[in-house]
């Protein structure tokens, strides 16, 4: 215990030192998160924690006329997992040495927050597919009467393939946080596809850390939809570090009203005739602000490897901000490399062509608004989350709103070749 | 419907670049307006359709005799005008038929989901456009002459009263000019419509049958005739009608 409360004072201790608190551009857009402010959540006199009867009939109400079976849930002071779903383990954090708490710690300077949400983690999630195994895994995280801080480790035997949906929810009574790090190691000629999607409360700080590991001829898909929460910071390290290995991110932030948005996301082709691929773009109306940063790096000896990071955002007020910072750092020549970034109001052209066959301005504008966000939304590879995240964003493009409940129906979305693999290739709902 | 040009004036930066037009299009007319690059055209099309930015300096556009200038493009659409884009924009993410859903949700107030999509596969067979297109993002990713085609088809899911089109014949083989003069000949026969082709080129016509050939230069329409006029452009090219004017 005594170590414990030594380990929490060296995270919060080396959380003050986090390059980004003396970051000027985040200082001028108020996107630091202030130390105090976590700890002040996180550290707070915690009474009265949920039940698991609470937690269960929160889990129902997620989904508007629906519900979909989760294998964990994963809130500030519990958990329940589903016990015929072999592939996941919960265990406390005080089942861990100190050895391997320490070993997992982020130790480079720009992982200190990460150490911080570690020093309040209570409970490790663990995703285990065995070689030549498959699975899917449907995972809800809430914060509710506590602050949630977890962790979750992921890791694919050879050949074996994961599907992971994670749904990221909040019913907090106050300020409060929702932080969960992500270790995840793709084994040779494995596969992880990972959609996740956050529809945290407004009350909601949320921080996200992660670290993606892709070995030989590995695939990692992740896709990330960033709608909920005040503030929410993502920082995500992508290696592909075996041979042949690929990555493929795509994120996507919507924002409105006045949430904050600090999106990181770094790749490393570290090992030969690999591919990492950075898809991000944001929608930000109201006065939201997104800070949106892509860095690439291509070390000496990546032959063949190729890279892309592609930014690409869409402001629909004059008072809403995006700062969009692709780079690359590219050491071995024998390469392919691009990167792209694009930000601008909707264009006048698309919305006079749309106009001139009849919608109206409105309805033109939010066609397009709505187009630009399915092409993100529809690589998710999960159903559900597909459907969720279109009424998610449809719900935002409405009412302004997130973090409530959303409707999980396919009505009124064209199914394309009435085959739910095209479900969302270039349709999106009737206006 | 008719459609009255009443000498329009327009400018962009000062520059007068429609300079007095006058046109009168009814219902189950077919035009042609005619003309070298830059000669107006297409900024005349635009006009009518209330394109931002473009306004008007002077003269008039009315629709049965009501101006229309102060109305929006969309609401200029609902009256029965469409506008057949030259280099139709790509929307990402809107499904082709998504939008013409919602296109036709607007100007006809009631769809029937059922026989829309009747309609576009219909069209689409008889543009010969390739199969799975109708099922992508609205012109992302097609080709020249197939934006073209998509043009032709949602004039004949929206129906319009008076249709411009703006050089739906850029972009196509010869084959595909053959298959689009066709449509837009079936289009406009089965809907009644007021056709006017905007073409740098005889070969559209020849499949057409077109009442009014009208020739721009310089934001003018500096003659006037039947499709012997058509005729005279091919031998004698535009730099006739630029040296008379």
């Amino acid at each position: 215990m005594n170590s414990y409360r030594l380990f929490v004072e060296d995270a919060i201790q080396k959380y003050k030192e986090l390059p980004e608190e003396q970051n000027e551009l985040y200082k001028r857009k108020y996107v630091s998160l202030s130390p105090e402010q976590l700890f002040g959540i996180f550290q707070v006199k915690q009474d009265n924690p949920d039940t698991k009867e609470e937690i269960e009939a929160l889990s129902k109400s997620i989904f508007v006329d629906s519900s979909v079976k989760f294998d964990a849930i994963i809130w500030g002071s519990g958990h329940i997992v589903n016990q015929s779903q072999k592939n996941i383990r919960i265990v406390p954090v005080s089942d861990i040495s100190m050895d391997v708490l320490d070993r997992k710690l982020y130790k480079s300077a720009d992982d200190k927050l990460a150490s911080l949400v570690h020093a309040f983690t209570k409970e490790i999630v663990i995703l285990d597919v065995p070689e030549g195994q498959k699975a899917q895994i449907n995972l809800l995280f809430i914060n509710a009467a506590h602050p949630l801080a977890t962790q979750v480790i992921v890791n694919t035997g050879k050949g074996a393939e994961l599907e992971v949906f994670e749904w990221y929810a909040s019913s907090s009574k106050g300020d409060s946080a929702s932080a969960v790090m992500h270790e995840c190691i793709a084994g040779e000629y494995s596969s992880i596809y990972i959609d996740a999607v956050h529809n945290e409360d407004y009350r909601t700080t949320v921080v996200g850390l992660s670290k993606y590991n892709a070995f030989n001829n590995a695939t990692l898909k992740l896709n990330y939809l960033y709608n909920g929460g005040s503030h929410s910071r993502a920082k995500n390290y992508f290696s592909a570090s075996g041979y042949e290995a690929s990555i493929h991110v795509n994120e996507l932030v919507f924002g409105s009203s006045k949430q904050k948005f600090d999106v990181s996301s770094y790749l490393e082709n570290s090992s030969q005739a690999t591919i990492a691929e950075l898809h991000s773009r944001a929608v930000l109306a109201d006065q939201s602000l997104c800070i949106l940063k892509g860095f690439a790096k291509i070390p000496f000896g990546s032959k063949n490897a190729r890279s892309f990071v592609y930014e690409s955002g869409m402001l629909l007020n004059k008072d809403a901000y995006l700062e969009s910072i692709p780079a690359m750092s590219i050491d071995e020549n024998e390469v392919k490399a691009t990167h792209s970034s694009a930000t601008g109001p909707i264009d006048d052209e698309l919305i006079f062509y749309l106009m001139s066959k009849g919608l109206p301005e409105q309805s033109a504008k939010r066609l397009i608004v709505e187009g630009f966000l399915s092409s993100s939304i529809g690589k998710f590879r999960n159903a559900t989350a597909k459907l969720a995240g279109a009424n998610l964003v449809a719900e935002k493009i409405e009412n302004g709103t997130f973090g409530a409940p959303v409707k999980l129906s396919a009505e009124n979305i064209w199914v394309g070749k009435e085959n739910e693999e095209d479900i969302f290739k270039g349709h999106y709902k009737y206006r | 419907m008719i459609l009255e040009i009443k000498d329009l004036h327009v400018s962009i930066e000062g520059k007068e670049v429609v300079n007095g037009i006058n046109l009168k299009i009814g219902q189950g007319e077919v035009h042609v307006i005619m003309g070298h690059n830059g000669s107006g055209k297409t900024t005349l099309a635009k006009t009518i359709l209330g394109y931002p930015k473009l306004k008007p300096t002077s003269g008039d556009i009315l629709v049965d005799g009501q101006s229309i200038i102060g109305l929006t493009t969309d609401k200029r659409a609902k009256l029965g005008l469409f506008l057949g884009f030259q280099n139709p924009v790509e929307v990402e993410g809107v499904g082709f038929i998504n939008f013409l859903h919602s296109a036709k949700e607007a100007v006809a107030s009631t769809v029937n989901t059922k026989e829309l999509m009747a309609d576009i596969r219909t069209s689409a067979v008889n543009l010969k456009m390739v199969d799975n297109l109708i099922g992508r993002s609205l012109n992302q990713g097609f080709s020249g002459g197939e934006k073209k085609k998509a043009e032709v088809l949602q004039m004949g899911v929206l129906q319009p009263k008076i249709a411009i089109l703006d050089e739906p014949d850029s972009g196509l083989d010869i084959d595909a000019v053959k298959v689009v003069a066709e449509n837009i000949n079936e289009f406009g026969k089965k809907y009644n419509m007021g056709l006017v082709i905007i073409t740098h080129y005889s070969r559209i016509l020849s499949y057409m049958n077109p009442q009014f050939v009208h020739v721009m230069t310089n934001g003018k329409i500096v003659a006037e005739g039947g499709k012997e006029l058509i005729e005279k452009l091919e031998k004698e090219g535009y730099e006739s009608f630029i040296k008379g004017n």
